[in-house]
């Protein structure tokens, strides 16, 4: 942070250090055959603490998106920050580890893994991260506290019901204190009653500081984020 | 531009890690968590190994049981023939005591002298038991070679040491000879002509081990046959039968020439029967070459069915590596932890293999009363072939996964 002081003006300084996202410029082309081009010049950021929903028809770009703010893809052209880096520049390493430690994902579909239990599902989000297993299984039941999932801490996800399971998707996505939660479509494999409970939760993190990214169709939803950024075809037109 | 760049050093998170313990930890439990699939997955090796292992091993057991029962007649012959004319004063090559020089022998149960004699007169039995005449082989042996070459007399006697040495005409006939000239029985003490000289026979051969012309023949003693017939021709030398112990046969061989002649011992071959020797290592040659080439033939179908599941099995997991991915892996993880997974896979079923394989081995040999041979290195090898398959056929699919952008494996 002295660094950036240093750097910076002092007009930039407080966008700098509490930018979370960043894109300058993004454009981003799915090689196919044949090629297509999914996002157009997207500028935008995110500030800490946000809580932004990202809304738009089917195929407009969302995940990809979503994607690239996660760097789990790289963008054809333009610039990405993620807490200030430079992210596009980075080398696989480095990407990974960001990951890691940066970002917390929650997708549709949980991404459970079916032969571990809810513990170990949470467990693994620090495997890359720290070396002692007894450290990863404490933390990992903190986060499980945080959903209200202590009690099936040893289930395996087929024996957990669908919004049981998303609960520990997101205990999986905060167990490493992530500076920013990226949710696609977070509650489209619910129904109604249980995707209001995985959405208070999401509430929760929000209030207790988080940033959260949430793609999604649900009025419900974009209802409760602060901010919403709209997609149309590619193009970031809200 | 430059800030961000010159910052950058400062805000870089630790590289993701990954503990050997953990790696190891990681892999066997994503074996024995999913053990259903695991055991699908090392079928293929299980199997390839297995019958690698049965195969090598019954063809060694085989071999040596070939050998084993080749060798019971093989080994325990010796044949010796005269090379050089015969310089000495003696009547041929061999002498009187050459019996008695290689009896000495350690190893020597028995030997004898034989040689055909060359002219055969017609043969005709006694008159009055049948009117025919024909030509049979008629050979000299001495007093102990019917000893020495197995020979099993249904009837009366061998020649003993008064019919050689007082040189009497008596005769030995092959059971199919005897039964051609009408002589059944010794009862009435029968007799042979053979170019109108008379010959008792005091003896019926019914079949001879070692020296099987002798079952369709005639014998007289040598003394006899010398007095009779001259000298032996050089067209037929005498030959000498040596009957051994069991593996002697070799030994005896090379001391022989020494033993008759220490003075000239290259008048004489001795040859421990060599010629069923070659035979016994065709038919093991033949016999090993088709045994390894259907090892090779499941190793290879082994081999390419396993890559071909550790192949699917992990392109399977493709989802599985996206979220790895996700949660920090780098490549280099994920690499060798499906690597490490498809070589503890292949170690785990190339040790089931063999050892299932060297029971179907043992059981085989001992429902077939037969000495089980199995070379160590192949049970030693063995599992870590099954590894070794593991690697390689979980190589190129592992890296393949690790090396895809997370977003396309997460959507898979
Ligand atoms: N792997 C891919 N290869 C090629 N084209 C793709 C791929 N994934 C998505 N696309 C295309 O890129 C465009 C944007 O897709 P994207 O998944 O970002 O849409 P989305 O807004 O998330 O839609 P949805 O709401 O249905 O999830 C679409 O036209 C889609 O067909
Ligand atoms: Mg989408």
């Amino acid at each position: 942070m002295s660094l950036i002081r240093r750097k910076q003006s002092r007009d930039d300084t407080f966008l700098q250090v509490n930018s979370v996202v960043k894109m300058e410029g993004v454009s981003y082309v799915y090689k196919g055959p044949p090629p297509l081009q999914a996002l157009y010049d997207i500028n935008m950021e995110i500030i800490r603490g946000e809580y932004v929903a990202i809304l738009g028809p089917s195929g407009s770009g969302k995940s990809t998106f979503l994607n690239l703010v996660g760097l789990l893809d790289r963008s054809t052209s333009g610039k990405i920050y993620i807490d200030n880096i430079d992210a596009e520049t980075l080398n696989e390493r480095t990407r990974s580890s960001l990951r890691a430690r940066k970002i917390g994902f929650v997708f549709q579909s949980f991404h459970l893994l079916s032969y571990k239990s809810a513990l170990e599902n949470v467990m693994l989000a620090q495997l890359y991260i720290t070396n002692s297993r007894k450290q990863r299984s404490a933390n990992a039941l903190e986060a499980l506290e945080k959903v209200g999932l202590t009690k099936r801490a040893y289930a395996l996800p087929s024996e957990l019901s669908g919004g049981e399971r998303q609960r520990v998707a997101i205990a999986r996505a905060i167990v490493n204190k992530p500076s920013l939660i990226l949710c696609d479509e977070p509650t489209g494999n619910l129904d109604s009653t249980t995707a209001a409970k995985v959405l208070d939760i999401l509430d929760e993190l929000s209030l207790s500081g988080l940033t959260l990214v949430v793609i999604t169709h649900s009025k419900q939803v974009a209802d409760r984020a602060k901010r919403s950024l709209l997609f149309s075809d590619g193009m970031l037109v809200r | 531009m430059s800030s961000a760049r010159s910052n950058r050093k400062n805000y870089l998170p630790e590289n993701s890690r990954l503990s050997v313990i953990d790696l190891v930890f990681e892999s066997v439990a994503a074996i024995l968590q999913r053990p259903l699939r695991s055991i699908m997955t090392m079928v293929g090796t299980f199997l390839g190994i297995g019958t690698f292992v049965v195969l090598i091993g019954m063809s060694q057991t085989v071999s040596a049981q070939i050998s084993k029962q080749f060798n019971i007649l093989d080994a325990t012959q010796v044949n010796v023939t005269e090379v050089a004319p015969s310089t000495n004063k003696g009547i041929y090559g061999f002498t009187v005591d050459s019996d008695k020089d290689i009896d000495k022998l350690n190893g020597v149960l028995s030997c004898g002298i034989w040689w055909q004699v060359q002219e055969t007169a017609p043969v005709t039995a006694l008159p009055g038991v049948d009117g025919s005449s024909a030509i049979y082989n008629l050979y000299a042996i001495d007093g102990s070679l019917l000893k020495a070459s197995g020979a099993v007399i249904s009837q009366g006697t061998g020649f003993n040491q008064f019919d050689i040495s007082t040189h009497q005409h008596v005769i030995i006939l092959s059971s199919a000879v005897a039964t051609n000239l009408g002589i059944n029985d010794l009862v009435n003490a029968p007799a042979v002509f053979i170019g109108g000289l008379p010959f008792t026979v005091i003896g019926i051969l019914s079949s001879d081990q070692r020296l099987p012309a002798l079952e369709v023949s005639m014998m007289i003693p040598t003394t006899t046959a010398m007095d009779t017939f001259g000298l032996p021709s050089s067209q037929y030398p005498p030959q000498m039968l040596i009957h051994t112990k069991l593996g002697a046969a070799d030994l005896i061989a090379r001391q022989t020439p020494v033993a008759l002649s220490p003075t000239h011992p290259g008048y004489f071959t001795a040859i421990s029967a060599l010629s069923s020797n070659s035979l016994k290592n065709q038919v093991v040659g033949n016999l090993n070459t088709l045994f390894y080439i259907l090892a090779a033939i499941a190793i290879i179908i082994g081999a390419v069915g396993i890559a071909n599941t550790t192949l699917v099995a992990i392109l399977e997991r493709t989802s599985e590596i996206g979220l790895r991915r996700a949660l920090g892996a780098r490549k280099y993880h994920i690499a060798s932890h499906f690597l490490l997974e498809s070589i503890l896979m292949g170690l785990l079923a190339g040790l089931m293999g063999s050892s299932c394989g060297i029971l179907i081995v043992i059981l085989v040999g001992l429902a077939k009363n037969w000495t089980v041979v199995i070379d160590p290195y192949v049970t030693l090898i063995a599992p870590f072939a099954g590894a070794l398959i593991g690697m390689l056929a979980g190589l190129y699919p592992s890296i393949k996964a690790s090396s895809i952008e997370p977003a396309e494996a997460l959507r898979r």
